[in-house]
């Protein structure tokens, strides 16, 4: 490397990593910010789910002493709590349910007919829910156990109910299958949001940063190029950048191996391999110094540090779409034509490696559009740090 | 030692630098005068090669301005009023080293040529603490060794006391002195008549982009008959003289 481009390369690194803003947004919140967010999030869930499974709150109204009212009442989770307005205890979220089990409930089901039962719950909570499919889960035990003996004094075998029985084979384990499905989502988003928010920061000090503190007019007048200066600097802003998206790759694997988390449980397997990292590595790269090229060419035209964060702001929602693009796509089922799409090519890769698959053809297409992309940006960047209109503009 | 002749700058269809000329000798201190926007900045901005030239000519210690701007990069210093424009995380060693390194100096040069600047600014007690929470003064002094620590022979001053309070004023003026003790061609562009006078050897009058009067300030007062070097100013663009 040349020795203007490490010396800036260095200085703008030891700048950055002296900011403690810098520490606390690029660094610790990507690491940190899926594994507690996974956590909290899985610990409401299990939470909410633990809650209503200790502690069923149901009003009923068993107007005939029934049978199905018996077993309800045996299950020692479901508390019954009287109230005169049932619905109203549910809306005003006293009880998770309301069972409504008519007088000749019992008389129905022995002459071997329907009787319905009435169930009213909050659709809008997710306790009232999960008591819902607890309550009817029962109800369908009990509804099977009718058929059954229904069918026996007729002499007829139970079988008859279920004349295909399916069993279920695939070629990764469960927990393995749940993680990939995971970070097959996740990390084609990670690697685009991350290339492009990672590098804002970065950018923006670097070009209007520069800009508004006084200290790019000195700068030019140094014995060092325009172009070292650009080279310099994007290399320090991809570098960030990248260090932003691994922190943020290693938050998504720790949150899935956080007991307890919302991302797999902590039981999830990670099974990348190391040529899948590599290649991921590879094409965060080139993304990142995609981005970096891109915003620092946009933060170098603002006049000042708060005009180029208004103008950077679209570079953080605009790769979301493109990740969206394949996030509920099977990996093996991406048309070729997204391998073609800018950013697009990058989530339908990435989401192709993570599942394991090495379609060289169209790891080769994407990294060849990346750096053609790539090259644009730099040549727009150099442009506009060329641009005396630019540089000076005020 | 820096000559400029008919030096033009024009931004579109707007001439900012209408051809000017001058000369600066070793040792002598050219004043620039003008009102703002008169063109001074970017005259400035041409002769440390941040700008390019439109037209006209120009040699900075033997170098074209044009065709080796590299080489004039290496040849001048340039301290700018207003904010210093440093690196608030960086030390002041960090800082100075920094602008040493990228005007081409080694490592082992450059400390030694800091050293040398320590001693000079009395810098002793700060060099090694960051810029961050340094006073004006103290960033005035960092300021002045970045622009001489790799020893250029022409030094360019863009009205380098604007905000400054006496102290650092003087002390700006003392580090021009200095640079004319030791032979530099200095160009000096301010607003201040009294800091011209008692600085500049000759000065430059820019109106509108061109060169007005130039002359010796002795030489200017006798050709107008009036001692008050602003009176003669604003006689010469043309603007109120009451």
């Amino acid at each position: 490397m040349n020795k203007l481009v490490s010396v800036i390369l260095l200085k703008e690194l030891k700048d950055m990593l002296r900011d403690k803003k810098t520490i606390i947004v690029s660094l610790l919140i990507p690491l940190l910010l899926m594994p507690i967010l996974s956590f909290i999030m899985g610990k409401s869930m299990n939470s909410a789910q633990d809650d209503v499974n200790l502690n069923t709150k149901i009003v009923m109204l068993d107007k005939g002493n029934s049978s199905l009212g018996k077993i309800l009442k045996k299950d020692k989770s479901i508390k019954f709590i009287s109230y005169t307005d049932g619905q109203g205890a549910v809306k005003d979220g006293k009880a998770l349910l309301f069972v409504e089990i008519p007088k000749d409930f019992d008389t129905f089901i022995s002459k071997g007919n329907n009787s319905g039962i009435k169930i009213f719950y909050d659709n809008t909570s997710q306790k009232s829910s999960i008591a819902l499919s607890k309550v009817t889960s029962i109800i369908d035990e009990l509804s099977k156990e009718i058929v059954g003996s229904r069918l026996t004094k007729r002499n007829i075998d139970i079988k008859i109910l279920t004349p295909i029985t399916v069993a279920k084979a695939s070629f990764q384990k469960e927990e393995n299958a749940e993680g990939q499905i995971i970070l097959g989502m996740l990390i084609p988003i990670f690697v685009l949001l991350y290339s492009a928010t990672g590098t804002i920061a970065a950018a923006t000090d670097l070009g209007a940063g520069e800009k508004e503190r006084g200290t790019l007019e000195p700068l030019l007048t140094t014995k060092a190029g325009r172009h070292y200066i650009l080279t310099g600097k994007l290399f320090a802003i991809t570098i960030m950048g990248f260090i932003v998206s691994v922190c943020s790759m290693i938050g998504l694997i720790i949150a899935m191996k956080v007991p307890g988390g919302m991302l797999g449980n902590g039981s999830s397997s990670v099974g990348l391999s190391y040529k899948s990292i590599a290649l991921i590595g590879v094409i965060t790269i080139i993304t990142t110094m995609f981005f970096g090229a891109l915003e620092l060419a946009v933060s170098i035209y603002a006049r000042s540090f708060k005009e180029a964060q208004t103008y950077l702001t679209p570079f953080s929602i605009v790769p979301i779409f493109a990740a969206y693009g394949t996030m509920y796509m099977g990996a093996k089922n991406i048309p070729f034509l997204y391998f073609n799409i800018p950013l697009l090519s990058v989530s339908s890769v990435v989401k192709e490696l993570t599942s394991g698959i090495y379609n060289y053809g169209h790891i080769g297409i994407t990294i060849a559009w990346s750096i053609v992309y790539t090259i644009a940006a730099i040549i727009l960047a150099r442009h506009m740090f060329n641009k005396e209109s630019v540089i000076f503009r005020s | 030692m820096l000559e400029v002749k008919n030096l033009t700058k024009k931004f579109k269809s707007f001439t900012a630098v209408d051809g000017v000329s001058f000369v600066v000798n070793k040792g002598e201190i050219l004043g620039l005068i003008g009102e703002n926007g008169a063109g001074k900045t970017t005259i400035m901005r041409m002769l440390a090669t941040m700008l390019k030239v439109t037209a006209g000519e120009g040699k900075i210690s033997g170098h074209d301005l044009v065709k080796e701007t590299e080489c004039i990069r290496g040849e001048i210093g340039i301290l700018f009023g207003g904010e210093v424009g440093l690196y608030d995380r960086l030390t002041a060693r960090e800082n100075i080293m920094y602008f040493a390194q990228l005007n081409g100096m080694s490592e082992g040069d450059a400390k030694k040529s800091i050293e040398e600047l320590i001693g000079e600014l009395e810098m002793n007690e700060f060099i090694d603490k960051r810029v961050g929470k340094f006073s004006r003064g103290m960033k005035q002094k960092v300021a002045i060794a970045r622009s001489i620590v790799h020893k250029p022979s022409v030094m360019l001053f863009d009205e380098p006391s604007t905000g400054l309070d006496v102290s650092a004023t003087r002390l700006i003026q003392d580090f021009i002195f200095k640079c004319k003790s030791e032979g530099k061609a200095i160009v000096f562009s301010s607003h201040s008549m009294v800091e011209v006078e008692r600085l500049c050897d000759r000065v430059v009058i820019i109106h509108k982009g061109k060169v007005v009067e130039h002359g010796t300030i002795s030489a200017l007062k006798a050709k107008y008959n009036n001692e008050d070097m602003e009176d003669i100013f604003v006689k010469l663009i043309g603007g109120s003289n009451e």
